[in-house]
């Protein structure tokens, strides 16, 4: 299994003189397995870069096949869809997998919305590609006969997948937009609003949350993880956006047992040597936990990754 | 008439009393998950979405959740202010002729009246403190299936509800007769729909008769019985059963409660219903 990176970038795409080497493209991450089926992950603006590739190499051999799943449906993980180029040609079969948000809107409806005229110059219904949309939960399933995937809901401020794809006998996991789950009813007993049970029980489910998302990463070859924030930042201001601190990603992902992970959805602000020092600073810390072996790095943009 | 029940039940809408306040809070964008649970605990539909939600096919959970602060942490702040906020434009969008059968404000004070009582008679029963939340949901959703029937069939709830008054018989018996439909059924649809624990469920289906309740869920249930013949007998709040008939004394002496501990619970329950209600009405 080989997994390349064709976009790494959070929020929105920051191109320019200050992201040419992590790259400013936002997600989108390419699986591909030995016997070179195709497994896509986000369509952020990294997607074009994936697709003009595909056109170039691999439809010299026929038609598209793949599969594309999307964490959620925020902008910087659809945006790129509509220059995908494979959706124009007709033949290429492209399976669309994604959660929607409660009870509201049907996947596609969400897609075709950005195709809409305000925003675009065609719409959904007029591309050539045969394209289908299955809205996906948290379950277990097989996408081929050897292919199993699972998903797990992140902690996001929209109903959000992680994707758990096991094949070739490797493990890879993407873990993003997400912030450990915590305690919204913590508190002092002096407040006016304290309630002892709801602490306790918020406790327990907060614990229980982010336990089972050590579970769905556990054992993993690489996971992609959602690392926006340095702690520091992240109690300072960013309690509830829906991404995590470095550290502490850094914490989990060697408890659980991962070998490889790839700190991912890089803030826009970042800039190439800010990325450089916190890769220094986060292979520095890894290096202080003795006794494990686990390997990280900054994803960055035409990296490829043999698992 | 299921079909208009179902369809009914597919957008039920939050209760027009708590509208105003869910619709406050949720628009504060500084709004905090105990800000949401508070009003949550005060409005029976909101809070069986809310465990609809997390109970749904969105998560693969081998268990049930029953608890709203385990939803909320579970759901995130801005998912469940999305669907308070879609649940109270439901019922704005619903005519203004909402609870022309069963008064809204009485109905409203009777589940919370009720669940607030189960609450207690839980502490009382030795209940460990963090299941006692689901006492409490269960007293405030037990009657939630007169609100289709209220609205869906409201002249002719009306009239059941006369004719129960008339007849002196409980409301439950004159639905049967003149419906052929009685709110804990209408209960056990909405229940099925949005996949409420079995707890809560047994809570809905037989808060009329504890003894029909699962085994392991008869305490929780004689609690939400007694509850809510507390509540019926001592006219706190009213859900159109005014002669509720006399409390099922084997339900006291099974579980060791007696008419004297209830007979306590009267100015505690009054005091949290008012308070419930202030904060509905006052703004801020």
């Amino acid at each position: 299994m080989k997994v390349k990176f064709w976009g790494v970038r959070g929020s929105i795409p920051t191109p320019g003189p200050d992201t040419v080497k992590y790259g400013g493209n936002t997600t989108c991450i390419e699986v591909r397995l030995n016997d070179g089926r195709i497994i896509v992950i986000g369509a952020g603006s990294g997607i074009r870069g994936l697709g003009n590739e595909l056109v170039a190499t691999e439809m010299k051999k026929g038609p598209i096949n793949l599969d594309l799943f999307i964490s959620h449906t925020h902008w910087d993980h659809i945006q790129g869809f509509p220059f995908f180029t494979p959706i124009f040609i007709p033949g290429n079969k492209i399976r669309v997998h994604g959660p929607v948000n409660i009870g509201e809107e049907e996947l596609e409806k969400i897609f075709s919305l950005q195709m809409s005229h305000n925003y675009f110059p065609l719409r959904a219904d007029e591309l050539a590609a045969e394209i289908t949309y299955e809205v996906l939960a948290e379950k277990v399933f097989q996408l081929y006969d050897d292919v199993k995937v699972v998903t797990k809901m992140m902690n996001h401020p929209i109903i959000d997948l992680g994707y758990r794809i096991e094949a070739d006998g490797r493990v890879f996991v993407t873990c993003y937009d997400h912030e450990p789950f915590r305690n919204l009813f913590d508190g002092n007993p002096e407040d006016d609003d304290y309630d002892e049970l709801a602490k306790i029980e918020g406790e327990k489910a907060a614990f229980m949350s982010n336990q089972k998302i050590m579970e769905f990463i556990a054992g993993a070859d690489l996971v992609v993880h959602d690392a926006q924030y340095t702690t520091q930042e992240y109690l300072s201001s960013k309690l509830g956006w829906g991404h995590s601190p470095m550290e502490q990603v850094l914490h989990n992902t060697v408890k659980a047992g991962v070998k490889r992970v790839a700190l991912f959805h890089h803030e826009p602000t970042r800039k190439d040597a800010e990325l450089e020092h916190l890769e220094q600073l986060a292979k520095h810390r890894v290096a202080q936990i003795k006794s494990h072996h686990m390997e990280v790095f900054m994803a960055r943009e035409g990296l490829a990754v043999e698992l | 008439m299921l079909v208009r029940l179902n369809r009914y039940i597919d957008n039920m809408p939050s209760l027009s009393i708590t509208v105003a306040k869910v619709l406050e809070v949720v628009k504060n964008p500084q709004v905090t998950a105990k800000d949401l649970n508070k009003v949550i605990n005060l409005d029976p539909v909101l809070m069986g979405r809310v465990l609809k939600l997390v109970n749904s096919a969105y998560y693969g959970l081998s268990n049930k959740v029953t608890s709203l602060v385990t939803a909320i942490i579970m759901l995130g702040i801005n998912t469940i202010k999305n669907l308070a906020l879609s649940t109270a434009v439901l019922a704005n969008m619903k005519n203004k002729s909402q609870f022309k059968a069963l008064n809204i404000d009485g109905f409203w004070r009777h589940s919370i009246g009720t669940g607030a009582a189960a609450k207690l008679i839980a502490g009382k029963l030795g209940i460990p403190q963090n299941m006692q939340e689901e006492y409490f949901i269960g007293g405030l959703l037990h009657d939630i299936g007169k609100i289709p029937l209220n609205d869906v069939f409201d002249e002719e709830y009306l009239k059941v509800i006369r004719a129960a008054d008339m007849n002196k018989v409980q409301l439950i018996q004159m639905e049967n007769e003149m419906l052929g439909i009685n709110h804990a059924e209408v209960g056990r649809m909405i229940s099925e729909k949005w996949k409420l624990s079995s707890e809560t469920f047994d809570c809905i289906l037989n808060h009329h008769d504890p003894h029909q309740a699962q085994e392991e869920n008869f305490k929780l249930v004689s609690a939400v019985y007694m509850a809510n013949s507390y509540c019926n007998l001592n006219e706190i709040g009213f859900s159109g059963n005014r002669f509720s008939g006399k409390m099922d004394m084997s339900i006291l002496q099974n579980t060791g409660i007696t008419l004297e501990f209830l007979d306590n619970l009267f100015d505690t329950i009054s005091e949290e219903v008012e308070k419930a209600s202030i904060f509905l009405h006052v703004s801020g």
